[in-house]
């Protein structure tokens, strides 16, 4: 299994780095500069259909390992940057990539708000959870909900991060909390894995090129009570340009826009979660064009049981064509137990019931097609931060 | 002449009555007039030094370790500082390093700061936030009886500082001395402390040359 002792060695290479950078020191701490990282390897077992990796026997093809840094230059100017490694059977090879890298300039602050911008490669806010979905610490299962996040079909390549400028705000009043944050992202051209995944290899293989254009994320969160209850409104708007090689289809152009609706409540032991997305797809190309409405929804309920376990279930509806409600819906229930005996280690197990093959990796399966409606996973995982 | 704060009461501040909606903080400086507005003459006795008592030593006994570790620190460049809440009946103090300056730090202004909204006092100065571990005992007093938020929400918020690299996050620190100690010595720092320890860092404040205190006004 050499994806796993790769992983292994990324683990060793990641525990020694944070030993050698997790050692306060006693009196005046300097904490300009911070080192951060985390680790986390996956089993999965599944039933029906593959997800990531050979799953119907067992797959160790999925795993994260990241080390960011960031650095106060000066009061009102920070860097930060994070460096990824993704595994996740077919749709992600374990390359090391630039997850985000930027300046984050404050311009402005006062005793109840401020604004300020981050240019670089930014993480776009969508929703609660996109901004930081590959930590396995701060999303709530092992696998993000398929509905609103799309983890299984690679449309999470093209939601997680923009090479661009971002403008954040927030306004504090005495019980509440209001923050906007608006990125614009600069035209970038998709890799092939990303247009494979997307279009699946068969049509994948008449496309020679693919770009993004003009991507824009906007996020308006509200929290009330210091995060007791948020409400968020997030959108999106960007345009797939494709070139392809078949005369016909010569340009391919696709516009998609959409948004997300958040609320969460946030109870001593209970928190209380659901999000409802509608995405607009509008395909041009010279035969005419074709528009297509992607709706989802989940609700979420956490337990904590004790202060290190937390229990969470969740229902996902996910319907691909809104016209074709009945032919292209999928629920998702997952159940699932997490275990924190230290700040540090995190051991998820989950069980997942699917039905519909919206979410699943195609690529990971036989003729690139998922072959049944019904599919069942077990998930364990493990996971180490410092 | 040199004047020393003495009570009846085991908390050299007795906790003040506190209406959480209306939690208004504000500051004074000045030991005088940190009297003033404070001290109840049933509960708190300003003596002269000559009238030290035996509690007296009891107490110099109780801080031989924290002043060790005070003395140790106040070679440095930095002198202790301490700001006061008593923003309820829970115990928690809000601590700051000696050199910042800060008017009124109200509930949304200690929330700024605590999930890193906030990153530079008045004088331009960045906040540097210091903590204990999560399931620390005073830790999880300080969100819910201070900031009013579940420890859990915090760490959240955190983590994804941390995780999206939008923020400077908190430095967390082993046990309760430590956390002084870094404070005291660190320009900038914030962070909090046990109430109960408070004869102590009153003793380290002496030391330099001013008091802060916020308190809560039960008036409100």
């Amino acid at each position: 299994m050499p994806s796993f002792f790769k992983n292994l060695i990324q683990c060793l290479t990641l525990g020694v780095v944070s030993l050698s950078v997790t050692c306060p020191t006693q009196a005046n701490i300097n904490n300009d500069l911070q080192f951060h990282g985390f680790y986390s390897q996956a089993y999965l077992l599944s039933d029906g259909n593959n997800f990531y990796g050979d799953s119907q026997r067992g797959s160790f093809d999925y795993s994260e390992a990241a080390i960011n840094g960031t650095w106060r230059a000066t009061p009102n100017l920070n860097f930060a940057g994070q460096i990824l490694s993704r595994d996740a059977g077919s749709a992600d090879n374990g390359s090391v990539k630039i997850d985000f890298l930027f300046a984050d300039i404050k311009a402005v602050e006062s005793d109840n708000s401020g604004l300020g911008f981050r240019i670089g490669r930014v993480r776009n806010a969508y929703g609660f959870y996109n901004d930081t979905r590959d930590v396995l610490f701060t999303r709530p299962t092992i696998l993000m909900p398929q509905a609103v996040y799309f983890e299984g079909n690679g449309l999470r390549e093209l939601l997680f991060a923009s090479d661009g400028a971002q403008l954040y705000s927030y306004w504090d009043a005495d019980e509440n909390s209001t923050s906007f944050n608006l990125t614009m992202g600069r035209n970038s051209s998709l890799s092939a894995d990303t247009i494979n995944i997307l279009f699946g290899p068969r049509a994948a293989a008449f496309i020679h090129k693919g770009e993004l254009r003009t991507p824009i994320f906007g996020q308006i969160l509200h929290s009330r009570n210091g995060g007791d209850t948020k409400f968020a409104l997030s959108i999106l708007d960007a345009q797939i340009d494709l070139h392809s090689n078949l005369g016909s289809f010569a340009e391919l152009n696709l516009d998609a826009s959409g948004y997300v609706l958040s609320a969460q409540k946030n109870l001593a032991t209970w928190s209380f979660t659901t999000e409802y997305s509608l995405i607009t797809t509008n395909f041009h190309s010279s035969q005419g064009s074709q528009i297509q409405e992607i709706e989802a929804a989940y609700l979420q309920a956490q337990y904590r049981l004790r202060p290190t376990i937390t229990l969470t279930g969740r229902y996902e509806l996910s319907v691909l064509d809104r016209d074709r409600r009945n032919e292209t819906d999928s629920h998702n229930l997952v159940v699932g137990a997490r275990w924190t005996p230290t700040p540090n280690w995190i051991v998820d197990v989950n069980v997942y019931g699917l039905r519909g093959t919206s979410g699943i990796p195609a690529i990971d399966n036989e003729e690139n097609m998922p072959l049944n409606e019904r599919t069942e996973i077990f998930g364990i995982m493990l996971g180490y931060r410092f | 002449m040199q004047k020393e704060l003495r009570h009846s009461a085991p908390y050299l501040l007795k906790p003040i009555r506190f209406t959480p909606e209306k939690a208004h903080v504000t500051v004074k400086r000045g030991i005088h007039k940190i009297m003033i507005e404070l001290m109840a003459p049933q509960d708190y006795v300003v003596k002269s030094s000559k009238t030290r008592t035996a509690n007296a030593r009891k107490y110099w006994q109780k801080m031989i370790p924290s002043l060790c570790l005070a003395s140790l620190l106040l070679c440095s460049s930095t002198h202790a500082e301490v700001i006061r809440t008593a923003m309820n009946e829970a115990g928690v103090v809000v601590l700051t390093n000696s050199e910042v300056q800060t008017g009124e730090l109200n509930l949304s202004n200690l929330r700024a700061i605590f999930t890193i909204r906030k990153r530079s006092w008045d004088d331009k100065t960045p906040i540097k936030v210091f903590v204990l571990p999560d399931q620390n005992p005073l830790h999880q007093q300080f969100c819910k009886s201070v900031l009013k938020v579940y420890p859990y929400v915090l760490r959240e918020q955190w983590d994804r500082l941390i995780f999206s690299g939008t923020g400077i996050p908190p430095t967390i620190v082993s046990n309760e001395q430590e956390l002084q100690a870094i404070i005291n010595a660190t320009p900038g720092a914030i962070g909090y402390a046990p109430s109960d320890t408070l004869s102590s860092t009153a003793e380290l404040s002496r030391s330099s040359s001013e008091l802060f205190v916020l308190r809560t006004s039960s008036e409100y």
